[in-house]
């Protein structure tokens, strides 16, 4: 019996003679540069051919169709077996050794459009860019002494969300990715495993997959100094390891003192929900200026006074840990992890108003964030590192885990994480809405801050593992006491099912009553 | 606090495994505890090592997988070793005499399956080597020793399983060439 012909086929069966062998020919050339298994390449043939569906019912003609997803833009990524490997970047080495059975560092970019998302441009975006990150195409392997990615190629897929963020990314088969590329709506988000990247390196390759993404939609703009070119070859230096190339200076320390948590209980779902408070950046400025601080000061000032509140406790220290990117004191190229934490920390009894602990907040945010801390911190690193790299995995891994314990959340009380100002090319810009940033699933801090601002768009967003609202609830009152105006954006409470379900029951028996 | 709701709702979720995991803990620290307890007082045979060491497969292989590196040739080089040692350890503390044989039986019959699924989808496979060159390294030293230790007998089981992991070795060496040695300097690296 004759095999009925695919969407694809019956739709190109359509077409004129010379443009179907346009098509044959196309798919021949393709062929020809990929070298995947037949399940691999029949999903990347796949790909190209919803694309140009697409293309087609969007009035485009074949030749600008194909035109467009020049098989030339794979390069030559999938006609050659995978051979290379990059070792973790030193500050990513603690990342494979701390994570536990549904708990790894993840964090996650979002880019929301003016318009609904094209799955198979994004798609076909991702496809043409992943060759430009080869440390991200790539898996986690274990070494006798330490994790390492090894390169992979196969068929790098985008999924629509339909759950809660950061489900778990499965690192651990065979060609496992370590990132997710998502669809919603409007909004495409990646999620990212740490030890691939960092916010800044995460937020080129966002904004390169965009460059894409809008190239193929047909709307060309010009790259700039954080959007990468696909076309070109990686530069050597994006996978520097710059933590090994720290100058001695003066050990700086990692243990640092317990800090209070806030008081809710722990969900069992992680993070519970997620929320973003869209403020005007303009007013933002204005606010932090009014008060003698940045916004980054600013912030933290309402976060430890919101902290007050949703802590139950009579003393004890509250501390925010603050990444800072060390690219702006040794500039680099790496999009591997260049990132150097300092906490800022304040007695519970000392917590009053905005202006009492504002200078404070200020002083400490200087000294901690000082080159001369970070580069401490940086050689501490490298020599804690290099001082136990001869250490089998097997020792190192329960280790570092114990010590991750620690050292790790438990020395602070939430995180403030800023990307700062993102910039998109101006062409770009008129058809994106907003950003944001979430950090991913921490274990004892209930609340994790990011912000990353947008155009007029500071977006201020909680990731949070405890069900109790007052963090969120004092810092609202705070913002909106000082006129900032903002819209609050976020997700359900994933954790509170039980509740959901029997409202559901609820409404249908009072239906059918 | 109201909101603009921008994400997919809330669904059911499915029983976690970590939820699965801390129900299934317990008997297993219990366990841990109490068998050398009730071993104590039962007298011989020695039996709660054997027990302790098949409550740690069951929690290994099913409850605590890897996290890095779960694939069918590192699972089944954990089941093969795990099982070679839980013989060694019934040999030990039970019913001596048997397990050289045994445990060499086991030995090769694992290297024939590693062979098997290496083989037999080698181009997904190859990222998965480094588990098992070590498992044939391990045997081919095992089966070394032996030979030399029981010199005066004949253990045909030790001979085949040293002369499968050097046969699986000089094979791997011949189809891999210069990505074996790439191999171990991806696996050993201290970068």
């Amino acid at each position: 019996m004759k095999k009925p012909l695919s969407k694809f086929d019956s739709i190109i069966e359509t077409l004129p003679q010379e443009q179907q062998e346009l098509v044959d020919s196309f798919f021949m050339d393709l062929s020809t540069k990929v070298i995947l298994v037949p399940s691999e390449k029949h999903k990347l043939f796949a790909d190209f051919q919803n694309i140009i569906i697409y293309y087609l019912k969007a009035g485009l003609t074949l030749d600008a169709a194909l035109n467009r997803i020049d098989v030339a833009n794979l390069g030559g990524f999938y006609s050659r077996m995978p051979s290379r490997w990059f070792a973790l970047d030193y500050s990513a080495k603690i990342y494979p050794l701390s994570m536990g059975h549904g708990q790894m560092s993840v964090f996650r970019l979002s880019v929301y459009l003016k318009k609904d998302v094209v799955p198979e441009v994004l798609q076909m975006a991702l496809t043409f860019t992943i060759k430009r990150f080869p440390q991200f195409a790539t898996t986690l392997k274990k070494g006798f002494f330490w994790h390492y990615l090894d390169s992979t190629k196969a068929h790098y897929a985008i999924n629509e969300e339909t759950a809660r963020p950061f489900l778990p990314i499965r690192v651990s088969l065979t060609g496992s990715k370590t990132f997710k590329v998502l669809y919603f709506n409007n909004r495409v988000s990646v999620e990212l495993f740490h030890a691939l990247t960092d916010g800044t390196g995460g937020m080129i390759f966002l904004k390169t997959l965009m460059h894409e993404y809008f190239r193929l939609l047909g709307i060309e703009s010009t790259l700039d100094a954080t959007t990468f070119d696909v076309n070109v070859a990686p530069d050597f230096d994006e996978n520097a390891n710059e933590f090994a190339k720290a100058p001695k200076t003066k050990a700086g320390g990692f243990m640092s003192k317990k800090s209070l948590q806030l008081s809710g209980k722990l969900t069992r779902i992680k993070p519970c929900q997620v929320i973003h408070f869209k403020l005007d950046s303009q007013k933002l400025i204005e606010v932090a200026k009014l008060n003698n601080t940045t916004v980054t000061g600013y912030i933290i000032t309402q976060i430890l006074i919101a902290n007050k509140y949703a802590i139950e406790a009579n003393s004890g220290d509250v501390s925010i840990q603050v990444p800072v990117n060390m690219r702006k004191f040794w500039p680099s190229k790496t999009i591997s992890n260049f990132t150097m934490y300092f906490a800022l920390r304040l007695a519970l009894k000392d917590i009053t108003t905005t202006k009492e602990i504002i200078e404070e907040v200020n002083k400490q945010l200087v000294e901690g964030s000082s080159k001369e801390k970070m580069m401490a911190m940086m050689y501490s690193v490298r020599q804690m590192v290099r001082n136990i790299r001869f250490i089998p995995l097997f020792i190192k891994t329960p280790i570092a885990k114990i010590a991750y314990g620690f050292i790790g959340e438990r020395s602070y009380t939430n995180t403030l994480s800023n990307l700062g100002i993102v910039k998109f090319p101006a062409e770009l810009e008129e058809h994106i809405e907003s950003l944001d940033f979430i950090l991913g699933t921490a274990v004892l801090n209930r609340a994790s801050c990011t912000l990353v601002s947008f155009n007029n768009t500071t977006t201020l967003s909680i990731s949070k593992i405890t069900l109790d609202s007052s963090f969120e609830e004092r810092l609202l009152s705070l913002l909106s006491d000082d006129q900032i105006p903002l819209t609050i954006e976020g997700s359900d409470v994933y954790e509170n099912v039980k509740y959901l379900s029997v409202r559901k029951k609820t409404k249908n028996s009072t239906r059918k009553n | 606090m109201k909101m603009l709701n921008t994400y997919p709702s809330a669904k059911k979720q499915k029983i976690q495994r970590e939820k699965i995991n801390e129900i299934v803990r317990w008997p297993f620290i219990i366990g841990v505890f109490v068998l050398p307890i009730v071993n104590f007082f039962t007298g011989a045979p020695v039996w709660s090592p054997v027990a302790i060491w098949s409550m740690w497969i069951v929690w290994s292989m099913l409850f605590s997988p890897q996290l890095v590196e779960y694939n069918r040739i590192s699972n089944v080089v954990r089941l093969v070793t795990n099982v070679a040692i839980l013989l060694v350890l019934i040999e030990f503390f039970i019913a001596p005499g048997w397990a050289v044989e045994v445990v060499s039986i086991v030995g090769f019959s694992g290297l024939i399956v590693l062979s098997i699924l290496f083989f037999s989808n080698l181009h997904k496979q190859r990222q998965n080597l480094f588990p098992m060159l070590l498992f044939i390294i391990v045997t081919i030293v095992l089966a070394v020793t032996g030979i030399i230790i029981w010199r005066e007998q004949s253990h045909w089981a030790i001979i085949t399983l040293g002369t499968t992991g050097v046969a699986f070795l000089v094979t791997t060496a011949i189809v891999l060439r210069k990505d074996l040695l790439n191999e171990f300097a991806k696996r050993f690296h201290t970068r």
